[in-house]
């Protein structure tokens, strides 16, 4: 029983809360430190990992322990001043519920708000709401971290990939990629998703995608919206956002007497100031790899990495590598611009017909979010309390022994000590005077 | 003619605050009180072309000067600036701190105008009020811990025994004030990097669907929010003060001054294309 309270004590304690601070800040500064940084390069392995989740937890039960310590203690506090009383010997003649009168006036002309209990005793306070700033902090830390454990558990995260004119229906199965918490229940057929019109905009800076999409719900469309980068379409729960914009190229092939067309849906892969599209295959059936890159602008495409955003002069650069009994070699390298057609291999054609766009968008169900960003506002809330709100008590008590009248006083405060015992020094001098007092010397 | 006024107007700036730090550092070394008065009033000097400068460039790119290095560190140096300004007018003892955040200040826009002042089009997922809220609160974060970090300097400089400051720092109040004084400051800009935090996450959210993108900009700024925690938490729980409390205020500040200003040069991430 006993190893147990010692073991709750530690879980709960302080000291607990800052090693596992300075743990984590070991942690983040190994992770981003080294060049390719774990936080950065493995972050979802690392945050779904069982130590970061049992490191987590152990932080979780400190915070929720920490937070019901401080609640008893500020309960206690706010019930009494805490503090260590002081004698002051003030040798008054005055009648004892005037002594309180003149204690009472003089705290009152100082701001406090006061209150006398059944024996007598004044506590006198200022900002009292203000001693609930650590609670209020800790809550809101507390509710970051039920957030977090929100968003791990029913957390829904869909791509859904369009090209102009497709309808997209609400079921798991219809999204290319899903990544969902194991609490969350999918409700099938929630929302559709009509893709009208993919609308691009070339700037300096690159080239930026929106799709103009309607939301359907029971078959009528509710909302229209272009959702892009930084416009995200937001229902409910729900919030759509843009993820990448590319191209598809029409082809067509001649290998010996077969003709066939394919449409190559090309990866986008944007880089810190332009974006490839482009895609590797092999073509079934024959023994050609080929490596298609789309060039939106043949006439500004000066190699690898040039800035070809808007498709002025289309074209593909095409490599192809032939695989032998001797290996793979590469049997042609060039741009093929629109409705062109080449020979790459001898009974080999390849012709580029057109292209046409695709953009995917994220469908996510974060119902954690919101907590979290609750959470955050409250913990600041709790910190802007502690620093602008900082609470002051008194205690007075007025002891009676014979002739003389004792008055025992006390303080407490979270604000800044020294001014809050100058102030307490200046009651004190104020309360001392009562044995000097006009009364006296009448 | 615009962007030469402005660069011309930043440079006069620049000079202006190394002659206030020549005066700083005189009037400390020698003990002279008037070229400390002299250090001040030519810093606010040097304010005032700042101003006009960082003016100039919001009117010609159309956006506020928070794009690329250029205009990163020259602000910040301004909202330095006046925090110092302001915190002197509200306690004139604090022009002391003039010491160490003239020199910070001076270095910061000497890197600024050091580097391209090329006007760069603001990328659309930056055209949000979110970014704006983001930006202010990081600029202010960074004026309210340099002064808490001034003041945490000057307190490990100038305190002794008696609890009085001694030497050139005699002027200034009592040890514990200053103490307590960094302390808040520092405490501030614990909470302005808590809000520019959440409202860069807000902002990631909306315009990369994804509000923690463990981006080395966002693990080192909850690196900067940690430690100050840390500070905070070892202050009110565990009785931190004075000399202790202060060298690990140093050091805290020394992450975020590298997580505001040194990460556009040691990393490539999200926020390279205005930290670049």
């Amino acid at each position: 029983m006993q190893t147990m309270r010692k073991m709750l004590k530690y879980i709960s304690s302080p000291a607990l809360a800052m090693a596992l601070l300075i743990f984590t800040l070991i942690l983040l500064i190994i992770g981003v430190s080294t060049r390719y940084g774990f936080w950065y390069r493995y972050p979802s392995d690392l945050s779904e990992s069982g130590f970061i989740s049992a490191f987590i937890a152990v932080f979780f039960v400190n915070l929720l322990l920490c937070t019901i310590t401080q609640v008893n203690r500020v309960i206690k506090r706010s019930k009494s001043a805490n503090s260590r009383l002081e004698e002051l010997d003030i040798s008054c003649s005055m009648h004892d519920d005037l002594i309180m009168q003149r204690v009472k006036d003089c705290l009152k002309g100082r701001g406090f708000c006061l209150q006398v209990d059944n024996y007598g005793e004044i506590t006198g306070w200022k900002r009292r709401l203000g001693i609930w700033g650590t609670v209020i902090f800790h809550a809101g830390l507390l509710a970051i971290g039920i957030g977090f454990f929100i968003e791990a558990g029913f957390a829904f995260t869909g791509r859904i990939a369009l090209v102009p004119g497709q309808m997209f229906e609400d079921r798991k199965a219809g999204y290319s990629f899903v990544k969902e918490g194991p609490l969350h229940n999918h409700n099938e057929g929630e929302f559709s998703i009509f893709l009208h019109n993919i609308e691009t905009k070339y700037k300096e800076t690159g080239v930026f995608a929106g799709g103009d999409v309607s939301l359907i719900k029971g078959g009528q469309e509710v909302k229209r919206k272009v959702v892009a980068a930084g416009k995200p379409l937001n229902f409910g729960l729900w919030n759509i956002h843009f993820e990448r914009f590319g191209y598809f190229v029409n082809t067509r092939f001649k290998i010996g007497e077969r003709e066939f067309p394919i449409a190559v849906g090309l990866s986008t892969m944007a880089h810190s100031d332009y974006e490839k599209y482009s895609e590797a295959f092999n073509l079934e059936g024959t023994p050609y790899r080929l490596d298609i890159e789309f060039i939106p602008d043949k006439s500004s495409y000066k190699g690898p990495k040039a800035k070809t955003y808007r498709p002025v002069q289309p074209a593909i650069k095409l490599n192809v590598r032939k695989t032998e009994h001797n290996g793979s070699k590469q049997i042609y390298d060039g741009v093929i611009s629109m409705d062109k057609n080449i020979y790459f291999d001898k009974d080999a054609q390849i012709t580029f017909d057109g292209f046409y766009s695709w953009i995917t968008f994220n469908a996510k169900k974060e119902p954690g979010l919101y907590v979290i960003y609750a959470g955050f506002i409250v913990s600041l809330l709790g910190v802007s309390i502690i620093y602008l709100w900082a609470p002051e008590f008194l205690r007075v008590k007025l002891v009676r022994e014979e002739a003389r009248a004792k008055i025992l006083i006390g303080g407490w405060t979270a604000r800044y000590n020294k001014e809050f015992q100058s102030q307490l020094a200046g009651i004190k001098r104020e309360l001392t005077q009562l044995s000097v007092s006009k009364e006296d010397k009448e | 003619m615009t962007p030469q006024l402005e660069i011309g107007l930043h440079w006069i700036a620049v000079a202006l605050y190394a002659l206030s730090t020549c005066f700083f550092v005189y009037g400390f070394v020698f003990k002279h009180d008037k070229a400390i008065t002299w250090g001040v009033l030519i810093a606010l000097a040097g304010l005032a072309p700042h101003t006009l400068a960082l003016g100039l460039r919001w009117y010609s790119t159309g956006h506020g000067p928070y794009l690329r290095r250029y205009e990163v560190y020259s602000s910040n140096v301004w909202i330095g600036m006046v925090m110092f300004a302001a915190a002197q007018w509200r306690r004139p003892v604090l022009r002391t701190l003039g010491i160490i955040v003239m020199p910070v200040s001076f270095l910061v826009i000497g890197m600024a105008v050091l580097s391209s002042s090329e006007i760069r089009p603001l990328p659309e997922t930056f055209q949000t009020f979110w970014l704006f809220v983001h930006i202010f609160f990081a600029k202010t974060a960074y004026g309210a811990c340099l002064i808490g970090m001034a003041l945490a300097v000057i307190y490990l400089v100038g305190q002794r025994q008696s609890g009085s400051m001694k030497g050139w720092a005699s002027r200034m109040p009592d040890s514990a004030v200053i103490d307590e004084l960094s302390y808040r400051f520092t405490g501030f800009g614990f909470i302005m990097i808590g809000i520019m935090i959440a409202a860069g996450a807000i902002w990631a959210n909306n315009a990369w669907g994804t509000y923690w993108n463990w981006d080395p900009v966002e693990i080192w700024s909850l690196i900067s929010w940690i430690i100050y925690g840390i500070y905070l938490h070892l202050r009110y729980m565990h009785g931190w003060k004075e000399k202790k409390a202060a060298w690990l205020n140093i050091a805290s500040f020394a992450i975020l001054l590298f997580t505001l200003l040194g990460i556009g040069i040691f990393y490539i991430s999200s926020h390279s294309p205005y930290l670049s």
